[in-house]
């Protein structure tokens, strides 16, 4: 009898798919613009500022979601602090709790470079590009990234941390998780900034398709590795076709090809990076859903 | 402090179900939620079958998974080994649900008041008990227990919150057993304290050889089996739980 024979579905459904999706694109786009900051070139600014401005409305939409989800959201704060003695609340073995701490690390540093950022462009006043530039602007980026990476990735982790069919027979959708932040980051990075014709451009493209073929490679080993007994009742359906469609072929296989072939015109570029949005979301679709249905 | 556990006899499960029922009357769980589920399983093929009974309370793990993951604390363990649920605390993301391998653990979606077993306003009923209201609310599920003083009884249940069995906690603080226990017509339940050398759980563990359900994820269950071997591939539902709601 399968470890999940007793088990009941927890009825995660849309709230927490648009969560992982958009907390894996926010983590991803600030760890990339982090990255260009501290190790890229003054021209590469436009380019992570872009990745500012994605993560920090990210963040908010982010822990909306998570709150949405809760079923008694009113009570959210008790992730954070406890309900009878106000001290902090945290549980560091509880992807939970552990992971509203780092939305909430995530908001803060995203929020500070965010503020940063307009200050670059002269939004608001030309002190506060202090939050991105020189020793406190280094701070605000490893911090920010390494949160980014953390909220990109632990939503695989909480989902390996239960009983369930699939989620809990592999350790590899917390990396698959990052990788997909990482990718769907980079490509609503490109998507909102190739008109502009930036020079890092080209390496965010290259990035992308780095990061898409170890997706895939992750990907086959987490199918490769959770065996026949699981893949059936979970994956031999529907979601499974929807997985080698939806997120091998249009996610990954096909905006790789775009990556070096334009076959789109000058709508290739544009038209990959789509291409990997929707491979993401898809993603996150299959993996929570699939388990859910089984 | 008492170290408690359940020894469920499944030699001498016939069943028959009493056991849930109890449940249901002393918690007074909504509609559908089952703190105790009685499985029924068949072996073997036509026509040299086995059919035998397997009741499933929440297992007081010692190493509760619901526990360790519960981001707010509203799931813990006591000292005295019962596994509680705080309904002032949990915020209802389920987590424990779905960390738990036994599937004990019932979410309220709907406001549990509209979805008691049975609705004394609902019109067919009012013709049968002529608008009688019996006092099906017990206040005892109310109180705050345990050196914590939290709301861990069925009582003080919301729309949005966990729940599951207490191993009646109101009734073990008040030296009784729980109610499932105290009403199994075959005596196949037994309740106590594992720490006590003449308890009936430690006599009949001492005596008996005993198996705890999913043993091999180290969850340490103190809910333990005699008389019967843990259900296998071989072992097919004979009914399905229609337990959600
Ligand atoms: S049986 Fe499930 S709910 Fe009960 S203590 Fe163990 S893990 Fe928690
Ligand atoms: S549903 Fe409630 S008790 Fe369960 S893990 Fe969430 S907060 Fe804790």
């Amino acid at each position: 009898m399968p470890d999940s024979f007793f088990t009941a579905s927890p009825e995660w459904r849309w709230w927490i798919v648009f969560y992982f999706f958009v907390g894996g694109i926010a983590g991803g786009a600030f760890a990339i613009a982090a990255l260009l900051r501290l190790f890229g070139r003054e021209v590469d600014r436009p380019l992570s500022r872009l990745g500012y401005y994605i993560a920090f409305p990210g963040s908010i939409i982010s822990g909306i979601l998570l709150i949405a989800d809760l079923k008694r959201p009113e009570r959210f704060w008790h992730m954070l602090i406890q309900s009878e003695t106000f001290a902090p609340a945290f549980k560091w073995w509880s992807p939970i709790s552990v992971g509203s701490w780092g939305l909430l690390l995530f908001g803060l540093f995203s929020f500070l470079a965010f503020v940063g950022g307009l200050a670059e462009v002269g939004i608001l006043p030309r002190g506060l590009q202090a939050l991105v530039q020189g020793g406190l602007g280094a701070v605000v980026n490893v911090l920010g990234g390494i949160s980014g990476f953390f909220l990109a990735g632990y939503t695989g982790v909480l989902l390996s941390t239960t009983n369930r069919p699939l989620w809990s027979d592999t350790v590899w959708l917390g990396l698959l998780f990052l990788l997909s932040g990482f990718s769907t980051g980079a490509a609503l990075l490109i998507l909102l900034s190739w008109r502009q014709n930036l020079p890092a451009l080209a390496w965010l493209k290259e990035l992308d398709t780095w990061v898409l073929g170890l997706e895939l490679v992750v990907l086959i080993v987490l199918l490769a590795t959770v065996g026949m007994a699981v893949l059936r009742p979970v994956l031999f359906n529907a979601w499974g076709v929807l997985l080698v469609l939806g997120v091998v072929l249009v996610g990954i296989l096909v905006p790789g090809l775009l990556h070096y072939r334009p076959l789109l015109g000058r709508l290739t570029v544009p038209g990959a990076a789509l291409l990997v949005l929707v491979g993401g979301f898809v993603l996150r679709v299959v993996m929570l859903l699939s388990s859910e249905a089984a | 402090m008492a170290r408690y556990a359940m020894v469920i006899d499944l030699d001498r499960c016939t069943g028959c179900r009493a056991c849930m029922q109890a449940c249901k009357v002393e918690n007074n769980t909504p509609m559908a939620n089952f703190w105790m589920y009685v499985f029924r399983f068949e072996e073997g093929e036509y026509p040299n079958t086995h059919v035998w009974f397997m009741p499933r309370p929440c297992m007081h793990c010692d190493n509760a998974p619901c526990a360790k993951v519960c981001p707010v604390g509203a799931r813990y363990k006591r000292v005295d080994g019962l596994v509680a649920t705080d309904w002032d605390r949990c915020i209802g993301c389920r987590y424990c649900e779905v960390a738990c391998p036994y599937g004990v653990n019932y979410f309220n979606w709907k406001k549990p008041s509209k979805n008691y077993y049975l609705d004394w306003q609902d019109e067919d009923v009012v013709q049968v008990t002529g608008g009688a209201v019996p006092p099906y609310r017990n206040p005892d599920l109310d109180a705050p227990y345990g050196e914590e003083h939290r709301r861990t009884a069925g009582g003080g249940r919301l729309k949005g919150v966990i729940e599951k069995c207490t191993f009646c906690v109101h009734r073990v603080e008040r030296g009784l057993k729980p109610a499932c226990v105290e009403n199994c017509p075959l005596f196949a339940l037994h309740f106590g304290d594992l720490d006590d050398p003449n308890s009936t759980v430690a006599q009949l563990l001492r005596r008996k050889p005993s198996f705890r359900l999913l043993e091999e994820l180290g969850t340490e269950p103190r809910v333990y089996y005699i008389g019967g071997h843990p259900p296998s591939t071989e072992s097919r539902q004979i009914e399905e739980v229609k337990a959600r709601v």
